[in-house]
């Protein structure tokens, strides 16, 4: 049934999957995010659509994963990542392995091509990424 | 994952394609005396179908690329350019679109803008409509462009100006840099000014010497400074990211480890990119190779100034050992602003000593 639901807005990041994790770029302001598996399973869910329960249910069963959603989910709309919107639920897939809290760590997109500040940025050139960056 | 840098190095070392620039035509409205390419319409050439390129933008997608940049020739000059790019934003691509800007109108800057794109990068050739119009060898196309970049950024969108210094142009870097401050636009420097990709040299002639490189140091390498340098680890690594997670893929769905790079290694018509991209013999060599490998330039005691290229090595010397005199050139001046003594072997190499090469795509 189509009710409120936080959805991801597309409109303002790019991100992809990297094997288990996911990487999210803020192209407001050059933010980027890197999800652990249970958060990079979570974001998957919010491309649709989700509630806060349907997510936690994704997770599997702890005492911690209602708050846990709940602070993750604040991270994200702090952040003005998501907007609530009227869809139909999604598939949530049953739980695997054991429990584990989303977690995101946030970083700043640099610029600079090795060895000089110069203002081009390394993620679409073929420059090696500075070592001290 | 912590760190944005961790990412490129992931990508690297899984051979991830996290970096894709694709040129959707080589059709193009002005004709720099300086670009790499032969400039052909779609048609001449059997530029990729609209449904072509979705398809390969899917594939790009699978394969874990998240950064997409969308070049020509020009590419405004593909009328299917804006439903290229929109499916792009779909598939959750982070984009850079490359252009002239002259084509820019309102509904343009309009569609641009809700791309939400990292950036627009616009080459402006000079702080004159003299200068400029002169390098395009189109009049009108200096005020085009500016009217291009205003529009872009009254509506907030990032835009990135790029000037190629050449002699034609050198004096007028300063005021490339008040304008684009002007323009409220970022701006990067460059002076590599690269044979065309069918082997002729013809643009070199016009790029600077070493003397007039180091005249604008300044302007190229505003962060130049003694660093540490440890010469084994640069030996250890790769050379570049080309083929390991950055690649190029041409309007008839070539695709080359980098945009230099002018032999295909397969092709989108006949073959997936996870086909290419996985099975290809030469990009599975480029992955182990090592600054240490090219024989041309392990040894040159400016390598701590230099970024050898490969591609640029198979272009100019007919090998991918170095040195590229292009390169060469410009690490002696780098070099001279990073106050280490000395000229790299390649850079005083005459023409008579380069590889005539004439490599179609």
């Amino acid at each position: 049934m189509p009710e409120a639901r936080l959805r991801f807005r597309s409109e303002r990041i790019a991100w992809r999957r990297i094997d288990d994790e996911a990487v999210v770029i803020d192209l407001r302001n050059a933010s980027a995010f890197f999800l652990n598996p249970a958060a990079a399973l979570l974001w998957e869910l919010l491309e649709s659509g989700a509630t806060a329960e349907e997510l936690t249910s994704a997770l599997g069963p702890s005492d911690d994963a209602r708050s846990d959603v709940s602070r993750w989910l604040g991270a994200l709309a702090r952040r003005e990542l998501i907007e609530t919107v009227f869809a139909p639920s999604p598939k949530v897939p049953p739980p695997s392995g054991p429990y584990q809290p989303p977690r995101m760590i946030e970083d700043k997109v640099f610029c600079g091509s090795a060895g000089c500040g110069k203002s081009i940025p390394v993620d679409f050139n073929c420059q090696r990424v500075p070592r001290d960056s | 994952m912590k760190r944005y840098a961790e990412l490129f190095e992931t990508a690297e070392a899984r051979a991830i394609p996290l970096s894709v620039l694709v040129e959707l035509t080589h059709a193009c409205n002005v004709d720099c005396e300086h670009c790499y390419l032969d400039l052909r319409s779609d048609r001449e050439i059997g530029a990729l179908s609209t449904e072509e390129w979705r398809r390969i933008f899917r594939e790009l997608a699978a394969e874990g690329c998240l950064f997409l940049t969308l070049s020509g020739g020009e590419l405004l000059a593909r009328r299917d350019w804006f439903e290229l790019a929109r499916y792009a934003r779909e598939l959750h691509f982070g984009l850079r679109l490359y252009t002239n800007g002259t084509l820019i109108d309102e509904t343009i800057a309009d569609q641009m803008a809700s791309l939400a794109p990292r950036a627009v990068e616009i080459s402006l050739h000079g702080g004159t409509d003299t200068t400029h119009d002169a390098i395009t060898r189109r009049r009108g196309s200096f005020e085009r462009t500016l009217r291009g970049v205003r529009l872009l950024r009254a509506r907030n969108v990032p835009v990135q100006l790029k000037c190629v210094l050449m002699r034609r142009n050198q004096a007028e870097h300063a005021a490339v840099r008040a304008l684009a401050d002007e323009l409220g636009a970022d701006l990067y420097v460059d002076a590599e000014v690269t044979p065309k990709n069918d082997g002729s040299r013809e643009p070199v002639a016009l790029g600077l010497s070493v003397d007039e490189l180091r005249a604008v140091a300044a302007d190229l390498w505003p962060c130049a400074q003694a660093r540490h340098f440890d010469r084994e680890a640069r030996l250890a690594d790769a050379p570049c990211a080309a083929g390991r997670r950055t690649c190029h893929i041409g309007p008839t769905g070539d695709v080359s480890p980098c945009t230099q790079w002018t032999q295909s290694v397969g092709n989108l018509r006949t073959q997936s990119f996870s086909e290419i991209w996985r099975g290809n013999a030469t990009l599975a060599r480029l992955r182990r190779t090592t600054t240490g490998d090219l024989t041309g330039c392990r040894e040159c005691a400016l390598l701590e100034a230099c970024t050898p290229c490969m591609a640029l090595s198979l272009l100019e010397r007919g090998n991918l050992d170095g040195p590229s005199p292009t390169k060469c050139r410009t690490a002696t001046a780098r070099a001279s602003a990073y106050g280490i003594p000395g000229s790299a072997a390649g850079s005083l190499a005459s023409s008579a000593d380069l590889v005539p090469l004439r490599i179609r795509r």
